[in-house]
């Protein structure tokens, strides 16, 4: 994890006047570079198609811990993925830490959302055993980091180990979802987690609420057009505040394996859906390969009852009152989207620090209802069919 | 018969896992005279980080290539080569912690660096200790 000689050179540049003993830089990194493709011409699923795409789920990431002195750090991760336009580099983190003492944390900056179990080190595949973590799970929250502070507390209870963190601050990102651009911006989000660990077992609870906008060239703006700003409000998740429950197991042995989580997405008093997904699974060690077997399901259940509470204006033309309540319901409905998958995968360590990784995953819309995240391309015939998916990856830490 | 076939089965397996004694070591002057398994686990899992009267911790690893790291955290820590990296990647690039140092200096450079430093905790062949160090586990 250390590059000293490449440390000592950034440590020379970066420290400027400040005595060289004072301060120690590492420098981590990681790569993943990773080819997909389908076994159809008739979909897309997060832009793979029949064509070999490297795209997807390559990332390379450089971070840079400085550390003043015991108490005080600074974190910088600058990551390069593409991000549905070609690959850009962002700053994905840079924060502050303050150690109070053994046992409280204090960060302030641009810190990682983890609202789910591997959030906050999601773009690192070499540190999990997919080529990349559930997207019936990860989907459903797009956002990777919020600008505020969180405050950690750590402590032992007996032969456990405890972790409680809590969150506030805000964000305001563009994200590809299913195909779409999205604008979503969030004044107040807060969150909190707490982490169980015993022996191999980690046990993983999260709450968080953001109040949200979203802006989406799904959304027909004539549509939203006719209506008054309250009803497009609820509509379209402007200004909505989300409550999201995630659970999570993972246990991990010399030889087992086992892992499970599980999310709620509920949108406040809006018609758009809720959201509940889960993945479980698990594998077993053959020495430096790794097998495994994983399950998992995105349900939408939408909330169709709360249109009849949106405020539709009372037009003259009862006609047009109706194409608006259809045309309100045919717009929930389009979200109103369940899909399921297997995942077969294989991790071969060839490095103590890299890993090969070889995926088939079989993805299918479940329920008679469109998946919502494969994409049927124009022309081809696709009909809700079950697709699959082929991938390899070389993740690497360093 | 039955007895011989034993032997020679105890014999394989034994040889297989097996590696000289580990001791776990720390300055003579640490406030602190034994360890269980358990708590050198979580002190090199960054987990416990002050010894049970007090004082910060600081654990010393020896070369990743090395046959008693694997020995060490496949016996102590549970883990293998592979999961301890995976481990160390979650926990650097949560910020959560960094992986202990390692010292390429063998047995002798982990055991003068604890010799010279009541902070630093580490794991030596039973053979290589002497008076300069405390052995606060030893592990068959």
């Amino acid at each position: 994890m250390r590059k000293n000689l490449l440390a000592a050179v950034t440590m020379m540049s970066l420290a400027g006047t400040i005595p060289a003993h004072a301060v120690e830089t590492r420098i981590s990194g990681f790569l993943t570079a990773s080819v997909n493709m389908l076994d159809t011409d008739e979909a897309e699923y997060f832009e793979i198609n029949d064509y070999p795409n490297f795209a997807r789920d390559s990332i390379f990431g450089l971070q840079f811990d400085t550390r003043i002195d015991k108490q005080l750090s600074l974190t910088t991760q600058v990551v390069a993925k593409d991000n549905g336009g070609g690959f850009d580099t962002e700053v994905s983190w840079a924060y502050a830490t303050y150690m109070a003492n053994s046992n409280n944390r204090i960060r302030v900056g641009r810190l990682a959302i983890s609202d789910f179990h591997y959030s906050d080190f999601v773009n690192v595949s070499y540190a999990y055993p997919w080529i990349r973590p559930p997207v019936e799970v990860y989907g459903n929250v797009p956002i990777t980091s919020y600008d505020g502070v969180e405050w950690a507390y750590f402590r032992a209870l007996g032969d456990w180990d405890f972790e409680f963190s809590l969150r506030a601050g805000g964000f305001d990102q563009d994200v590809v979802l299913g195909g779409n651009e999205i604008h979503i911006k969030s004044k107040t989000y807060w969150a909190l987690a707490s982490k169980f660990f015993y022996e191999d077992l980690t046990i993983r609870l999260a709450y968080a609420q953001p109040r949200i906008s979203m802006e989406s060239d799904k959304m027909d703006e004539d549509f939203f057009d006719l209506m008054p700003a309250g009803t497009v409000r609820k509509l379209r998740n402007d200004d909505i505040t989300i409550d999201f429950y995630d659970i999570a197991i993972h246990y991990d042995t010399l030889t087992w394996l086992a892992y499970a989580e599980g999310g709620v997405t509920k949108r406040n008093r809006s018609p758009l859906p809720e959201q509940s997904s889960f993945y479980l699974g698990g594998g077993y060690h053959f020495g430096n390969w790794l097998p495994t077997l994983t399950y998992a399901v995105r349900n939408s259940q939408t909330r169709t009852d709360l249109i009849g509470e949106v405020p539709f204006p009372r037009v003259a033309n009862p006609d047009g009152y109706d194409g608006i309540l259809a045309g309100a319901n045919s717009f929930v409905n389009s979200f109103d989207e369940d899909q399921e998958s297997i995942i077969l995968g294989l991790r071969w360590d060839f490095h103590t620090s890299a890993a090969l990784k070889f995926e088939l995953q079989h993805i299918k819309p479940k329920n008679d209802k469109n998946s919502g995240l494969i994409e049927s391309v124009a022309g081809e015939g696709y009909d809700n069919e079950a697709i699959n998916m082929i991938g390899t990856s070389i993740s690497v830490a360093f | 018969m039955r007895k011989l076939q034993l032997l020679i089965l105890s014999l394989v397996i034994f040889s297989s896992v097996s590696y000289a004694d580990i001791v776990v070591i720390v300055n003579p002057e640490a406030k602190v005279d034994a360890l269980s398994e358990g708590e050198v686990k979580r002190i090199y899992l960054s987990k416990l980080k002050t010894f049970p009267n007090g004082g910060e911790i600081v654990p010393i690893d020896q070369a990743k290539a090395s046959k008693i790291y694997e020995a060490f955290y496949t016996t102590v820590v549970k883990k293998s080569i592979s999961q301890i990296s995976a481990y160390w990647a979650r926990a650097v690039f949560t910020g959560a912690g960094m992986p202990p140092k390692q010292s390429e200096g063998g047995s002798a450079g982990v055991k003068k660096l604890v010799a010279d430093n009541p902070n630093l905790i580490g794991y030596i062949e039973k053979e290589a200790v002497d008076s300069s160090v405390k052995v606060v586990l030893t592990i068959p």
